[in-house]
């Protein structure tokens, strides 16, 4: 007897079975028989997996024009198609529970998707508005004080100039110095002066390296002349009620006369870099000194056409060599393409809108995992369907229905559910975008994707997404079987659903198992100790004519009884501090030199905001007054003690030096670590010294009495303005995340 | 191609016989699409052949050439051999 061999390995079935539903028959033998061949021929050479991925490509590639079948009936007519959407009308309003989850689960899953879109095109879009974008670069700076390192997105004078004038692959460059607050008025008499804090000084080169339009004046001389000013189209009108403003005068602070010589266009919200009037650089004393003293310029350079981005940080590298020699402390410089400035880059003292591409990478993935989920819960809903729809399918094809009539009613179907989901899709955006717009800040309209382009590929993927399987299933159905009765779902397809609602199940798990630790991480920040008492605190920022009379206004708080105390200091609670550097020991150690943070504190401030001293004690009265901006009496906090090599004891009664005031302080005592700064740092060494610049007043509320105390700070206080404790801002751009996931 | 094969001329024989001979790897949809432009112009003629086990039990189409077919392979050999000869010595120095 003969005996068979072991069964060969057979080749996929879906690729095979999708050329027979398009070939045409005569050509459909010859084509199976060669993919056959050739796949037994990679079988026995290159393995199985191979063998099957190639056979998948050969399959698809004999789907040409001349292999595919043409319809032997004639495509369906007005009145097949009448009777198609009159079934797939009755269907739906027989079921409308079926139809209503089916065509709101996609409704919201595009919705979603849309919003996202929305969200990641305006976070890509940023910047990309300047003609010379592509040649734009961010310069920014890094310090290195021994063995730290800071790096500051600013950088000195020098580079723009130098880099403009020394290195061929710059044709321009451009300076910005921000100034934080200003008050300006108009010459008129009475006029109210109104603060500013969108300022900034600008070089001359502003309207040449960046592309913001001009609406008055000459953009090339506009920023030349010191005391110029370009105002922008809001600011114009804020202060003279017209954007008809050119060769009018504008007074800061009550002393500087400044020109208007230009009226731009508003800045847009797609860019980093953010201003409401800028003034000419060379105003400032400081546009004559070129040096690397002080880094508090943001500074853009424009490269000439064909240069590249590392020309100029090899150009720069080169320049630094040239100043410094190979001094170890010598800055490093940093070249960063604009475009990538909002969303790539991290670095210290930005400009304040800042883009995250982690952001928008999550946010990207969790539009996609929602369409797919949507998109899956329409095809296990089809196919469940499918059973009720088996007899109209078997009727159809033992009237004469090809499979391939069948499966385009079905995708058919598919596409009109899609489209109504989609027009649901667009009011819920609608509806939802101006909450949108105040939780991300934006102001984004749905008009830039009614585009037919993005419609019609969104359209035709989800359907074809969608609908194709489930029209798939139902168009192989066996007739003969189903009208017999004896129909039921194949035992792959049963497989296949499971699978697919198993995947389903599990993304929606990780969505929600996202949100909740989301949800947990910041009600750890809001519960988390900070190492100081934050109830019933009110800060109130310090202006200069509130810093001269500050005893008086802490003596009128004081007075009443909602208030329980007042404390003054530089930053006010988890705002960070500045940094300066100091030694050990009471002279000048230059290798020994540590950064470290500086607050600038009062006698009642330890007190005030509940920080536990370790050792030692807190500044008194005397101490504060003693002396401006010169450390004499310090505390340190624990990590600032470690950093010196001191415990906490021995730490009371040393000596530091700091070249910045060419002085030296005393320890007077050491605060357990408290968070100083965001809680998204670590805590790092922090030195309190007493008396200096007051930037914020703390106003500590007998209990329950918020309220009533703010209204009394109100009633006296010259500077009426309250702001809620920082650290809720510095949580406010996590809980932006996490209200768009829920 | 056809011809050469002869009697075993079919869509994978034809395939592997211009990789060996010319070194190109040439993709077997492409050789029927080819062959099917051949067939509508007249130059070949094809009929179904035996079922084997390693084609799935498919049939081979087994292509022969037409009288056309042949009077269009000569006509292609004359015009280059003409040209051939039309190359001045020249060129070979």
């Amino acid at each position: 007897m003969n005996r068979h061999p072991i069964k060969a390995p057979q080749p996929p079935g879906f690729p095979l079975r999708l050329l027979r539903l398009l070939c045409r028959p005569e050509v459909l033998e010859d084509i199976e028989g060669d993919v056959h061949e050739i796949y037994a021929d990679r079988l026995r050479g290159r393995g199985r997996l191979i063998a099957g991925l190639a056979f998948w490509y050969d399959c698809l590639r004999f789907i040409r024009p001349y292999t595919i079948r043409k319809s032997v009936h004639a495509p369906a007519g007005p009145i097949m198609l009448q009777n198609y959407l009159s079934v797939s009308f009755r269907h739906a309003r027989r079921h409308p529970g079926f139809s209503l989850i089916n065509v709101a689960g996609l409704a919201v899953g595009m919705a979603v998707a849309i919003l996202t879109v929305l969200f990641v095109s305006h976070e890509q879009s940023f910047d990309r508005f300047h003609e010379k974008a592509d040649r734009i670069a961010r310069i920014h700076m890094t310090w290195i004080f021994g063995d730290t390192q800071m790096e500051v997105a600013m950088t000195t004078t020098a580079p723009g100039p130098v880099a403009r004038a020394q290195l061929s692959e710059v044709e321009n460059a451009v300076r910005f110095y921000r100034v934080r607050e200003a008050f300006w008025q108009t010459d008129q008499p009475e006029a109210e002066a109104l603060k500013e804090s969108g300022m900034v000084y600008a070089d001359s080169g502003l309207f040449n390296v960046f592309t913001f339009p001009l609406r008055a004046g000459d953009p090339d001389a506009a920023l030349v002349e010191p005391n110029t000013l370009v105002l922008t189209e809001s600011s114009a009108r804020k202060y003279f009620g017209t954007t008809d403003a050119l060769g009018k005068t504008l007074i800061m602070n009550g002393e500087e006369v400044f020109t208007v010589t230009g009226v731009m266009q508003d800045v847009p919200s797609a860019s980093h870099i953010q201003f409401t009037m800028a003034a000419s650089f060379s105003t400032l004393p400081a546009s004559r000194d070129v040096s690397f003293d002080s880094s508090q310029y943001h500074t853009y350079a424009l490269l000439t056409p064909g240069a590249t981005f590392s020309q100029l940080q090899s150009g720069l590298d080169r320049l630094l060599t040239e100043t410094f020699g190979d001094n170890p402390s010598k800055p490093l410089l940093h070249v960063t393409p604009l475009t990538d400035v909002y969303l790539h880059s991290n670095v210290s003292a930005d400009w304040s809108p800042e883009g995250d591409i982690r952001h928008v990478r999550m946010f990207s993935a969790i539009a996609i995992l929602i369409l797919l989920i949507a998109c899956i819960n329409y095809m296990n809903l089809a196919t469940a369907r499918s059973v009720n729809r088996a007899r109209e399918v078997g009727m159809r094809k033992v009237l004469g229905a090809e499979g391939r009539q069948i499966f385009s009613q079905f995708v058919g179907e598919a596409l009109m559910l899609t489209a109504v989901a989609m027009l649901l899709a667009f009011g819920l955006v609608l509806v939802a975008l101006p909450a949108y717009n105040t939780l991300t800040g934006g102001e984004q309209t749905i008009a830039a994707l009614i585009r037919p382009i993005y419609l019609l590929s969104a359209w035709l993927g989800v359907s074809l997404l969608a609908g194709a399987w489930p029209a798939f299933g139902l168009s192989n159905l066996l007739p003969a079987r189903v009208l017999k009765g004896t129909y039921a779902n194949s035992r792959g397809g049963v497989l296949l659903r499971r699978g697919l609602v198993v995947v389903q199940f599990a993304v929606t798990v990780v969505l929600i198992a996202g949100t909740i630790t989301i949800h947990r991480q910041l009600d750890f920040m809001r519960d988390k100790e900070l190492g100081y008492d934050r109830q019933q605190l009110v800060i109130i920022p310090i202006d200069d004519t509130a810093r001269g009379r500050l005893d008086v206004l802490q003596e009128a708080m004081r007075s009443s009884n909602a208030v329980a105390s007042v404390a003054a200091v530089s930053s006010p609670p988890s705002g960070g501090a500045g940094v300066w550097t100091f030694n050990a020991g009471p002279d000048p150690r230059p290798e020994e030199r540590h950064l470290v943070g500086v607050l600038q504190i009062d006698e009642s401030w330890v007190d005030l905001m509940g920080i536990h001293l370790l050792a030692g004690r807190a500044p008194t009265s005397e101490e504060t007054k003693r002396e401006g901006t010169t450390p004499r009496a310090v505390v340190l906090n624990e990590q600032a003690a470690a950093l010196f090599g001191w415990t906490p004891d021995e730490a009371v009664g040393q000596e530091l030096y700091t070249p910045s005031r060419q002085a030296s302080a005393t320890v007077i005592g050491v605060a357990e670590d408290f968070h100083f700064a965001s809680l998204y740092e670590p805590i790092e060494p922090v030195i309190m010294h007493a008396g200096g610049y007051m930037g914020y007043m703390l106003v500590k509320t007998a209990s329950g009495a918020v309220p009533n105390a703010i209204a009394h700070l109100r009633g006296d206080a010259p500077c009426p303005r309250i702001c809620s404790p920082r650290h809720d801002r510095v949580c406010s751009g996590n809980a932006t995340c996490l209200e768009a996931v829920q | 191609m056809v011809a050469v094969l002869h009697d075993e001329a079919y869509g994978v024989a034809i395939r592997d016989e211009l990789t060996s001979r010319t070194g190109r790897t040439v993709h077997i949809s492409a050789v029927h699409s080819s062959l099917n432009r051949l067939e509508k112009k007249g130059f070949i003629r094809s009929a179904m052949g035996e079922p084997t086990a390693e084609r799935g039990g498919r049939r081979k189409r087994l292509f022969t050439l037409t009288g056309t077919g042949k009077q269009a392979l000569v006509a292609v050999r004359t015009l280059r051999e003409t040209a051939w000869h039309q190359i001045p010595e020249v060129v070979w120095q």
